[in-house]
């Protein structure tokens, strides 16, 4: 596992670099609360393979529908004149937070550096 | 199955992951700009794009103007070159306020001399020199107009103004800021107090318009013509030296009125001063009229018989005078000999035309 995240991101970013497409120049402001929700998802992926309850069913539907999620609350949000992408940017980031959290402290339990 | 269905799932997401990153950053990168910086630049360049459009329209507005009033100015700029050359060149009569000056030698029984045509031509520069420092825009001397390249010249009997004859009483007329040269003129001590002093009777006038004429000259005198026309005038015939001492060109001869009409030819040396005089006057008239004034007998040619006065230069020289065919002839020059004197009326005759002297 701990090779194909990174591995699986560098191909990806690779790919997505010599891909002939160029997002519009507003489009990147939803993208990157997507990227950010997209994130989550991974971390929360990683914690969950820690611990030993790890579904792929939940990762990838928890994937796909945060970031739509994200980027149009973030769209939403353009047209009502409020910033609503500061929603989803707090409660993605605290996930991402808890989540690494979650996994360091059982990691290192499990690998016996701390009881 | 379940492992690797781990495996699969985690990849696929972060693949997708990885294309997101990967657009995001092209998106953003493109410009050589961090992401912040870009919306900044944006706005700035929507800014500064609208303030030159302003500009734009703006010089334009102000170029249009600029050549109008140029044009204007220009032109204006130009009519007052003109106007001003035409004053200064004298090519139109001036009217304006000013100053009028007459003024005449007036003789006091008290007073040891009288000036000479030199001196008087010299009192009259001082007097316009004077108008030019206050300011005068146009001067004329007995409505004859003054250039700045009008000569005042003494020849012989009478002053010349653009080569016009003028005579005292003077009359100056100035055209300039009245009280300016009025006060400039009468300055205590100044050049007016001077003539006053030197006996000179000076009335000065400010006046609200003065009319000058435009500039005139007349040809300038060629002494052949004037003697023709002089001689169709005068009753007696007029003699004339036909062998002029070197040096001597003769002025424009002159014709006094008189009674008795007379005519007096000055012969002039380079510098000016009179080297000669010749006066034909009615027999009978001049010297002849003067008993005491026979002087010494001389006979000259056709046994005419002549009389010799010695008389110190500064009044004139020696005089020798004679009469004949009813003119009375008198010659006189402050360097001149009895020698000289008589060579000069042996070649007198009643035909001759008016010559100079030899280089």
């Amino acid at each position: 596992m701990w090779f194909v995240v990174p591995l699986f991101l560098a191909i990806g970013f690779l790919g997505g670099i010599y891909l002939p497409v160029i997002l519009p120049v507003y489009l990147t402001k939803y993208l990157a609360v997507a990227i950010l929700a997209a994130l989550d998802s991974v971390v929360g992926g990683v914690r969950a393979y820690q611990e030993g309850n790890y579904n792929s069913i939940v990762l990838i539907t928890g994937f796909v529908t945060n970031s739509l999620l994200a980027a149009v609350l973030a769209f939403i949000g353009d047209q009502l004149g409020v910033a609503l992408y500061i929603a989803a940017v707090l409660a993605f980031g605290v996930r991402i937070f808890q989540n690494l959290a979650i996994f360091r402290r059982d990691f290192l339990v499990k690998t016996g550096l701390v009881h | 199955m379940g492992r690797s269905n781990i495996y699969i799932s985690m990849a696929a997401v972060c693949f997708v992951l990885g294309i997101m990153l990967a657009l995001q950053y092209k998106a953003n990168y493109t410009n050589d700009l961090w992401p912040s910086q870009e919306s900044q630049q944006t706005v700035q360049t929507e800014r500064l794009r609208k303030q030159n459009d302003e500009l734009i329209n703006e010089i334009a507005l102000l170029q249009d103007k600029l050549s109008q009033s140029n044009e204007r100015v220009l032109i204006s700029e130009v009519n007052k070159m003109l106007d001003k050359a035409t004053i200064c060149g004298g090519l139109s009569k001036v009217t304006g306020p000013g100053v009028t000056i007459h003024y005449y030698f007036a003789p006091a029984s008290n007073l040891l001399y009288s000036p000479t045509l030199e001196m008087q031509a010299k009192d009259l520069l001082i007097i316009i020199n004077e108008l030019r420092s206050a300011g005068a825009e146009a001067i004329s001397i007995n409505n004859h107009r003054l250039l700045a390249t009008s000569p005042i010249y003494y020849r012989g009997n009478s002053i010349t103004v653009n080569n016009h004859n003028v005579s005292a009483p003077y009359e100056i007329r100035a055209i300039g800021n009245p009280d300016v040269i009025y006060s400039s003129l009468r300055l205590k001590g100044g050049e007016v107090d001077n003539l006053i002093l030197l006996g000179y009777k000076v009335d000065i006038e400010k006046n609200k318009t003065i009319d000058i004429p435009a500039f005139t000259a007349s040809p300038p005198p060629s002494p052949t013509t004037d003697l023709s026309r002089i001689r169709q005038k005068v009753p007696f015939a007029v003699i004339i030296p036909t062998n002029v001492p070197d040096g001597l060109a003769p002025a424009s001869p002159l014709l006094n009125p008189g009674p008795p009409a007379s005519v007096s030819i000055y012969y002039l040396s380079e510098t000016g001063s009179s080297g000669l005089l010749v006066i034909n006057s009615p027999a009978g008239s001049g010297l002849a009229a003067d008993e005491r004034k026979t002087g010494e007998a001389i006979v000259l040619r056709n046994n005419i018989s002549g009389h010799f006065l010695k008389n110190h230069p500064e009044f004139g020289g020696p005089i020798l005078w004679w009469e004949e065919s009813g003119t009375y002839v008198a010659l006189s020059g402050p360097q001149l000999t009895k020698e000289d004197l008589a060579e000069i009326a042996n070649s007198m005759s009643s035909d001759a035309d008016i010559r100079q002297g030899s280089e």
